[in-house]
């Protein structure tokens, strides 16, 4: 019986340390790795220029130059004028494309007028040295916008036009390439004229007419072939490769060479070899979209684009003034939304408004709208809270919530003026929009960030002397607490020395902070 | 020999055991999202803001009632940090209109931390917001979330500050808002927003 009982208390103790071993321990860490990869074609280069004379290359220099009609536009003198086109070729951001043998420029084309359109004049190099002039256009959404900025794949459709041009660039189209979407291939459309040019009518692929230059009526010529043939099928648009910056030196003694690699390389359209190709032209024509507002524009571009506005900026004004009143009033909060037209991308800013400051509520109550992209309040300098607040963050996420899909949630803006001084606040990417999301529609995370945040700046009172947290205090609370939060949400600063919200300037984690315009 | 092999088991199931970072909760550090974490109410300063809590002025027939209790280590399952919080659910008649009534959720056990209508963990001294301008320096007042319930964007910082007054024990209460832009303004006028002195029931 005693060794029975012996027994019992061993295997007692022996269960005892199982359990404990089972309960007591660590969770194992569970790592989820986001795969942000792209399926991307490792093998091309992306070498970007700032003028036409850095290409070091005399056909396309002369190229661009001899373009017929075209005149070098005496203001801009580093963007050629076609007049007969009725677009200028910008030569500060040109793209050399390289992928094996093959070699493409992209010049961004600007029109002088409003334009959805993202146009592209690109030079591409044939087997005998000479280069073929394309006229790309693309309709992309600003959600697709977004998407280049952030070297990521294009999502969703996009319409794309592409055109040969005549060598001499004269009115008459020789070649279009048009992409049916029944067969998913380019078809290209050739026109050889036999007679100069002139004015020529296309009636449809197997009809033409030649218009006399003198009597303007039909001749009954038809001095053009009409060659129809497949240019290519199944484009495959990603981004990646390597990039290389190619600019002036900084005294403009000659070129300079910045290479990189990595993620860099940008959208690339091109014909993949795995697909059908029926004609070898097809593997001579390399396009990226390139355009001034996506290669350049940076947060504090945005910035700068989102205040200054005529309409807007007065607005702004108004509540700098406000947000150094130090009497009862500018205790209110003032506020007003800034919104976006879908149609023409102009912004307007809503009526400005005031809190009510009934003693427990100093804030404006502005609801967020499916094309409001900004909205800028004041914080009262003599408040507990001077820098955004947590409710301002999570107002990113509740913009995002309803933003219509015109508009890039990356583009969505909170600006705060407090004690004369303009901040800002951007989302730096779609994940973190999506955390932010996230935090946002779970009550449970959301009033845990609330409330940390809070503590945080509240951290810095000193309990015994009664002096309350700075501005810079705070800053540098927030930009910790969004750090630990690995969230990335960017907080600028207008630098008002040289006018006011032309210039932003990006923080650092550490506080410290860069110009980004 | 079975001996060795036993006491070998327990030790090395008490040294494989990660201790746990306990942080005061009166601490108002950045807490890492981590479960080895405890944000733990040490001094236990949120025992005496528990019970159920009643303002009323029978002038203006209004009433606003709280009832608070204190849970220990919750978590959101979603590998955050451990705490101690005090939850709590609410009644409120303005001028004889019971604008909010969530008493019953008090007790309702799917609902959990957070989720509850108030809820909250922060401690305040003296000179932090809203200020205490009558508290000394050692006083620790609590300040929770009160949330709408069905628009729960709508939200105040209720600051609470215990006190004893002829024996009779208080809240001393101001709530200010804290809700996010973009709320019903009607939904807002049904919330407790103001200065009220509970006595505890």
């Amino acid at each position: 019986m005693k060794h029975k009982f012996k027994n019992y208390l061993k295997l007692g103790i022996l269960l005892f340390g199982i359990s404990i071993t089972l309960t007591n321990c660590e969770k194992d860490d569970t790592t989820f790795e986001n795969n942000t990869q792209h399926s991307i074609p490792s093998d091309f280069k992306i070498t970007k220029f700032n003028s036409l004379n850095n290409t070091n290359n005399s056909s396309v220099i002369s190229r661009i130059q001899g373009i017929k009609h075209a005149k070098l536009n005496t203001t801009l003198t580093k963007e050629v004028y076609n007049s007969e086109f009725d677009f200028t070729i910008n030569t500060d951001n040109i793209k050399l494309i390289e992928i094996e043998n093959h070699q493409s420029y992209i010049f961004v084309i600007e029109r002088s007028y409003f334009t959805n359109k993202t146009e592209n004049l690109v030079l591409t190099k044939q087997e005998d040295n000479s280069y073929k002039t394309y006229l790309i256009t693309y309709v992309f959404t600003e959600v697709q916008k977004q998407q280049i900025r952030n070297r990521q794949s294009i999502l969703g459709n996009f319409e794309t036009d592409i055109q040969e041009l005549a060598n001499d660039m004269s009115s008459d189209l020789l070649s279009k390439i048009e992409y049916n979407s029944n067969t998913n291939c380019w078809v290209s459309t050739t026109e050889i004229h036999t007679i100069g040019n002139d004015y020529w009518e296309i009636t449809d692929t197997n009809q033409c007419q030649h218009i006399d230059p003198i009597t303007g009526l039909n001749d009954g010529t038809c001095d053009v072939d009409i060659i129809q043939s497949v240019f290519g099928c199944a484009q495959d648009i990603s981004g990646g490769g390597t990039t290389s910056d190619s600019s002036s030196s900084p005294d403009g003694s000659g070129p300079s060479s910045n290479t990189g690699s990595g993620d860099g390389g940008g959208l690339l359209g091109y014909q993949s070899n795995s697909q059908p190709c029926y004609d070898k032209k097809c593997s001579n024509l390399h396009i990226t979209p390139s355009l001034p507002e996506f290669e350049e524009t940076t947060p504090c571009d945005e910035l700068k684009k989102l205040a200054t506005p005529p309409t807007i900026l007065p607005k702004f004004t108004e509540l700098k003034n406000h947000s150094n009143d130090t009497t009862p009033y500018g205790k209110k909060e003032k506020g007003f939304k800034i919104r976006k037209n879908p149609t023409t991308n102009s912004l307007s800013a809503g009526t400005v408004v005031t809190g009510s400051n009934d003693g427990t509520n100093f804030g404006v109550n502005i609801p967020p709208t499916p094309y409001m992209t900004a909205i800028v309040h004041t914080h009262p300098t003599t408040g507990s809270i001077k820098m955004f607040s947590p409710q301002d963050i999570l107002f990113l996420a509740r913009m995002a919530n309803v933003i219509d899909s015109s508009i890039s949630t990356t583009d969505l803006t909170v600006f705060l003026i407090v004690n004369g001084e303009s901040y800002a606040i951007r989302f730096d990417d779609v994940p973190t929009v999506q955390a932010l999301q996230a935090i946002y529609n779970n009550k449970g995370k959301r009033e845990r960030f609330k409330r940390k945040l809070r503590q945080l700046y509240e951290k810095d009172n000193n309990s015994y002397t009664g002096q309350t947290s700075t501005i810079g205090q705070q800053k540098q609370r927030m930009l910790t607490f969004l750090n630990n939060q690995n969230l990335n949400i960017s907080m600028y600063q207008a630098d008002d020395s040289n006018g006011f919200l032309t210039k932003w300037e990006k923080y650092n984690n550490d506080g410290t902070k860069a110009p980004c315009n | 020999m079975k001996n060795l092999l036993y006491i070998s088991i327990i030790l090395l199931s008490l040294t494989s055991c990660k201790a746990q970072t306990i942080i005061p909760i009166f601490s108002t550090d950045d807490i890492p999202e981590n479960p080895n974490y405890y944000h733990k109410d040490v001094a236990n300063d949120l025992n005496k803001f528990e019970g159920a809590w009643k303002y009323e002025d029978t002038s203006t027939n209004t009433e606003f009632t709280i009832i608070l209790q204190k849970k220990l280590m919750l978590n959101d399952n979603d590998g955050s940090y451990l705490y101690d919080l005090l939850i709590g659910e609410y009644f409120y008649k303005k001028e004889g209109t019971i604008m909010m009534n969530t008493l019953a959720d008090i007790n309702n056990t799917s609902i959990v931390g957070d989720y509850h209508n108030i809820s909250g963990n922060s401690i305040l001294h003296k000179y932090n917001a809203p200020r205490c301008e009558t508290c000394n320096t050692s006083e620790r007042r609590v300040q929770i979330n009160i949330n709408h319930p069905t628009e729960t964007e709508i939200a105040g910082y209720l600051t609470l500050r215990h006190i004893v007054d002829n024996g009779i024990e208080k809240l001393e209460a101001i709530n200010t808002n804290a809700s996010i832009m973009g709320y019903t303004q009607a939904n807002y006028n049904q919330m407790p927003f103001g200065e009220f002195v509970f006595i505890k029931q």
